[in-house]
């Protein structure tokens, strides 16, 4: 056992916002109405109404952005150790580290505090990325060859006691990256496999409907109405969601 | 589970930089020493035409604006009102920029230790408007960015840790 203790590992917690998808049927909705702007699961800064989130290795610091061009530091919350993401979620943030994802209220806005913090029963291997989607998390634990393991998991954790966040399914993957979703179809990035699109029309029972591979290593994706933006090592790639369960290539760019 | 927390508690406390000589390596090893840069290189800003990504970085959408960051370089302005003919718009230099959001016409990119704003109305020419200096310790500038591995001790003379590259080391006094 002493070895697992040495391993670094990591979690980074993440959750996802709930896409409108257009239904009107025929034209695509690429951009939507929608004015709110969109990082991937892997970003250090977050903006949530007047206030803009950033993580640095310990620290959450609170912007007020209400002036957007005259951004004050307002606050710094001290997290843990080894920080590595922030996604918001509603009046939640999901703060990813290597050992424990670290949950918080921002119901009051400036001052963040902390609700629970969330550890998978794969906590001694390395992990990764993770999405949540009402009352459910999805993480992507991945099994790094220096940090121990047996096999990189796809995790379901039940969130509905935000106090408790419970681990309730898992999927196998490869070497998984960034998530996303859109409605009932989850997108993982494997480095190893490609683009991993699940249906999570069942919560806790994720299944794969089809990987797509490309040659690229996928590394985050940002699902935008009908555009699924992906972030890969050759630049980006933009697939069109339209059919969520069906992700076609619209171009890549360099 | 309290148990594993305490026993990862003391991992990380051992992942600290310690000098101390019963573990040290008399001889030759693998690890890691810090790439330094002048402060005066780190504010080296600009607006350039648009280019090819060199080391492509997080992304981030806003309406039909996509932004991905060139990793320590830069951001990349590209048009995506029609995804299947992006047309890229501009380069922005930004050195050891890793980072990206957007709130209303306002960019916001870490620039090392700062916080910088820009104004991307015209996103084919950001232009600053703000710098906060210091509001953020950049991540890596204390040890590598693995665990378990020596590296050179950080020289605070020889400018600001900016990275960090492999290397084989002789008698490193580091380790983490």
């Amino acid at each position: 056992m002493y070895r697992y203790f040495k391993k670094l590992f990591c979690i980074v917690f993440v959750s996802a916002f709930f896409l409108h998808c257009g239904k009107d049927s025929g034209a695509n909705n690429y951009a939507g109405g929608s004015p709110a702007g969109q990082g991937g699961s892997l970003a250090r800064f977050a903006v949530v109404g007047n206030y803009m989130y950033a993580v640095d290795k310990e620290n959450l610091s609170v912007f007020s952005i209400a002036d957007a061009a005259n951004p004050q530091l307002v606050n710094i919350v001290k997290v843990g150790f080894e920080i590595e993401t922030i996604f918001p979620f509603k009046d939640k943030l999901f703060i990813g580290s290597t050992s424990v994802v670290h949950i918080f209220s921002i119901s009051n806005p400036q001052s963040p505090e902390k609700l629970s913090q969330a550890i998978s029963p794969d906590v001694m291997r390395r992990c990764d990325p993770v999405v949540a989607k009402d009352t459910v998390a999805y993480a992507t634990l991945r099994v790094n060859g220096a940090c121990g393991g047996v096999q990189s998991i796809l995790a379901c954790y039940d969130v509905k006691d935000i106090t408790r966040p419970v681990q309730r399914g898992v999927a196998l993957v490869g070497e998984p990256y960034g998530l996303g979703y859109k409605d009932n179809v989850l997108y993982v990035c494997d480095r190893q496999r490609g683009l991993i699109v699940f249906d999570i029309s069942k919560a806790y029972e994720p299944v794969q409907i089809k990987t797509i591979w490309t040659g690229r290593w996928f590394l985050d994706v940002i699902p935008y109405n009908d555009l699924l933006i992906c972030w890969t090592d050759t630049g980006v790639s933009l697939y069109d969601i339209t059919d969520n369960r069906n992700p076609a290539l619209l171009t890549t760019i360099q | 589970m309290k148990f594993f927390l305490l026993l990862i508690a003391g991992a990380l406390l051992f992942s600290s930089c310690d000098t101390s000589s019963d573990w040290r390596f008399n001889s030759a090893t693998s690890g890691y020493v810090p790439v330094y840069a002048k402060a005066v290189d780190l504010e080296n800003i600009g607006v350039e035409a648009a280019k090819p990504v060199v080391k492509p970085g997080k992304v981030y959408v806003i309406g039909n604006l996509l932004l991905q960051n060139d990793v320590n370089s830069g951001v990349h302005f590209i048009d995506v009102s029609n995804p299947k003919q992006p047309v890229k718009l501009s380069f922005l230099r930004v050195p050891f920029s890793t980072e990206i959001s957007v709130k209303n016409n306002y960019l916001y990119v870490n620039n090392y230790n700062d916080l910088l704003v820009f104004t991307v109305a015209d996103p084919a020419n950001p232009q600053l408007v703000k710098r906060l200096k210091n509001v953020f310790p950049y991540h890596n500038s204390e040890y590598p960015p693995v665990s378990n591995t020596y590296f050179e001790c950080v020289d605070p003379s020889k400018g600001i840790v900016v990275g960090w590259k492999s290397a084989n080391l002789t008698d490193p006094k580091c380790r983490r």
